[in-house]
C-alpha cells in the first residue's frame, strides 16, 4: 500500500465527511455519557448558595457568532436563578447580545409568573467594555437611567430596591472575549462581589488562571459547560443535544491528523521529505 | 502649542483623578471620578458611532469608483443604513429589528463562524505534523484534549476527562499566568506613561515624549 498518499486525501473528502459527522448525531442521537466537571460544579454550587430575593447580574457579552456555545449556558443559568428566587438585572456590553437577553427573559419569565421590572430588568446595550464595567461599579444608577424598552429605571420596583453594585449579590458574564476578566478586575477585587461565568472552549485556558486563584467562582467552558449545566440543573437542552455532534467531529479530526502523519512519516522513510 | 499640550494634561488630569479615587475616599474626588466614567462610556459609544461613520465613507467611495465588487458595497451600505434606521426611528425592540436580528443576522454570523470547523480540520489535517519533538508533544496534547473534552473520549475511557484537565490545569495555565501576569504589568508601564504624558501616540504622534 502506497501509505504516503494518506496525506494527500482530497480535503472535499474530509469537509464531506465533516458535515456528515455534525449531522447524524444530530438526527439520531448516540447518547454518549458526560461527566460533571469541578468548574462547572462550582459555578452551580456558586448560583446555589444566593438567598431568594438576591439580585443577580447578568451579563450576556456574545454576539451571534458564538450563539452555539453561549446560549445554552445563559439559558441554563437564568433557568437556575428563576428557581432560585434570584432578582435579574441583565447587562449587555455587546451590541447583539441585549437580543439574547431578551431571549432569556421572553423564554423564561413569563412561564415562571415572573414580573417585568420587579423580578427582571433590561438594561440597554452600552459601548465601552470594562470602562462600562468599571462605571457600573462606581454608580450603577447612574449608568443605567432607562432601560433597554425606554423606562426610566426609577419607576422599576427593582432598580428601586438597589443603591448600586453593592446591593448586588453575584455577576455571572458569559464571554467569547475578555468581558468576564474586566468583571474580575473592576467589580470582584474592587467591590468583593462574587463573580462567575461561562466562555467559550477557546477561551477557557485565559481563564483558568482566575479560576485556580478562586477570583472566579468555577467556570463553564464551551458547549460542553453549558451540557453539563444543564443535567446539573436537570433541564436538557441544546448543548447536551450537540454534544454528540461534538464528539464525532473531534474524532474525525484525530483521524485526520493520523492518517496525515502516517503519509508523512511514510514519506519520510522513503526520503521524500513529506511536506 | 495648545492642541498638543492641551490633550495630554487632559489625560494626565483624568488618569490621576481615576487612579486617587481607588485610594482617597473623598466626595468630591468620588463625584468627579464617577462623572469621568460616564464620559468614558459616552466617548466609546462616539466611537463606535465614528467607526460606522468610517465605514460608510470608505463603501461610499468604493461605489463612487465603481470598482468590480461595488455590489458588495451596496449590500453593505443597505443593510447598515437600513437597519440602523429602523432601530433609530422604530427601536430596537421593535418587531422589525427583532425579525431581521433573528432571520439575517443571527444565522449569516453563525455561518461565518461554522467556517472554522473546516478550516481548523483542514489546517490539522494540512499542517499538524510530528516533524520535531516539540510538535509531537502539542500533537499529543492537543488530540488528549479534544478527547476529554467530549462524551467518546469517556467512553474509550473513563479518565480521559481528567487527563484533560490536567493538561489545562497544570499545563496550558502555567504558562497562561506567566503571560497575564507580563502583560498585566506592561499594562502598568504603559498606563503610567500615557497619564504622564511619555506615551503620545494615542494622539496620533509617531512616538514618545522623551523619557525613554
Amino acid at each position: 500500500m502506497n501509505w504516503n498518499s494518506l496525506q494527500k486525501i482530497d480535503i472535499r473528502v474530509w469537509y464531506v465527511l465533516l458535515v456528515l459527522s455534525l449531522f447524524i448525531p444530530l438526527l439520531k442521537p448516540l447518547g454518549l455519557p458526560l461527566s460533571i466537571s469541578k468548574d462547572a460544579k462550582t459555578v452551580y454550587d456558586t448560583v446555589e448558595a444566593i438567598k431568594p430575593g438576591s439580585v443577580v447580574i447578568v451579563s450576556p457579552s456574545y454576539s451571534p457568532g458564538t450563539e452555539a456555545e453561549m446560549w445554552p449556558q445563559h439559558a441554563a443559568i437564568v433557568q437556575h436563578l428563576i428557581r432560585k428566587k434570584a432578582k435579574i438585572i441583565q447587562v449587555s456590553l455587546d451590541l447583539s447580545s441585549v437580543m439574547y437577553a431578551e431571549r432569556a427573559w421572553k423564554t423564561y419569565g413569563p412561564q415562571n409568573n415572573l414580573k417585568y421590572g420587579e423580578d427582571h430588568v433590561i438594561m440597554p446595550y452600552k459601548a465601552g467594555l470594562d470602562v462600562v464595567i468599571a462605571a457600573m461599579g462606581r454608580d450603577l444608577k447612574a449608568l443605567y437611567t432607562e432601560d433597554y424598552y425606554g423606562t426610566s429605571c426609577a419607576s422599576l420596583p427593582l432598580m428601586q430596591s438597589i443603591s448600586g453594585i453593592k446591593d448586588v449579590a453575584l455577576v455571572i458574564d458569559f464571554m467569547p472575549g475578555n468581558t468576564l476578566v474586566d468583571y474580575l478586575r473592576q467589580i470582584e477585587s474592587v467591590y468583593h462581589i462574587p463573580v462567575t461565568g461561562g466562555v467559550t472552549g477557546v477561551c477557557i485556558p485565559t481563564m483558568m488562571p482566575y479560576v485556580q486563584s478562586g477570583q472566579c467562582r468555577g467556570l463553564l467552558g464551551g458547549m460542553r459547560g453549558g451540557a453539563e449545566y444543564e443535567l446539573l440543573i436537570n433541564s436538557p437542552g441544546a448543548a447536551i443535544g450537540g454534544m454528540d455532534a461534538q464528539s464525532l467531529s473531534h474524532v474525525l479530526v484525530i483521524v485526520a491528523i493520523v492518517l496525515g502523519n502516517i503519509g508523512y512519516l511514510a514519506s519520510r522513510q522513503k526520503g521524500g521529505g513529506g511536506k | 502649542m495648545v492642541l498638543t499640550q492641551l490633550p495630554i494634561f487632559v489625560t494626565m488630569f483624568v488618569g490621576i483623578v481615576v487612579l486617587l479615587d481607588f485610594w482617597i475616599k473623598q466626595d468630591g474626588l468620588i463625584l468627579l471620578s464617577r462623572e469621568l466614567m460616564n464620559w468614558g462610556v459616552i466617548i466609546s459609544a462616539f466611537a463606535t458611532g465614528l467607526g460606522g461613520a468610517n465605514l460608510l465613507r470608505i463603501h461610499m467611495k468604493k461605489l463612487q469608483a465603481q470598482k468590480r465588487d461595488a455590489f458588495y458595497s451596496i449590500v453593505l451600505l443597505t443593510a447598515l443604513i437600513g437597519y440602523t434606521l429602523i432601530g433609530v426611528l422604530l427601536r430596537s425592540t421593535h418587531p422589525w429589528y427583532v425579525y431581521i436580528f433573528n432571520n439575517a443576522l443571527q444565522p449569516l454570523s453563525a455561518t461565518v463562524f461554522s467556517f472554522n470547523a473546516f478550516f481548523m480540520l483542514s489546517a490539522a489535517y494540512r499542517a499538524f505534523k510530528v516533524r520535531t519533538a516539540q510538535a509531537t508533544v502539542l500533537l499529543v496534547s492537543a488530540i488528549l484534549v479534544m478527547l476529554g473534552s467530549v462524551g467518546i473520549g469517556e467512553v474509550i475511557y473513563a479518565g480521559m476527562p481528567a487527563v484533560k484537565s490536567w493538561i489545562q490545569n497544570v499545563g496550558t495555565t502555567a504558562g497562561f499566568r506567566g503571560v497575564t501576569i507580563g502583560t498585566a504589568l506592561g499594562a502598568i508601564g504603559l498606563s503610567l506613561r500615557v497619564i504622564l504624558g511619555i506615551e503620545r501616540t494615542q494622539f496620533g504622534g509617531s512616538g514618545t515624549g522623551g523619557g525613554d
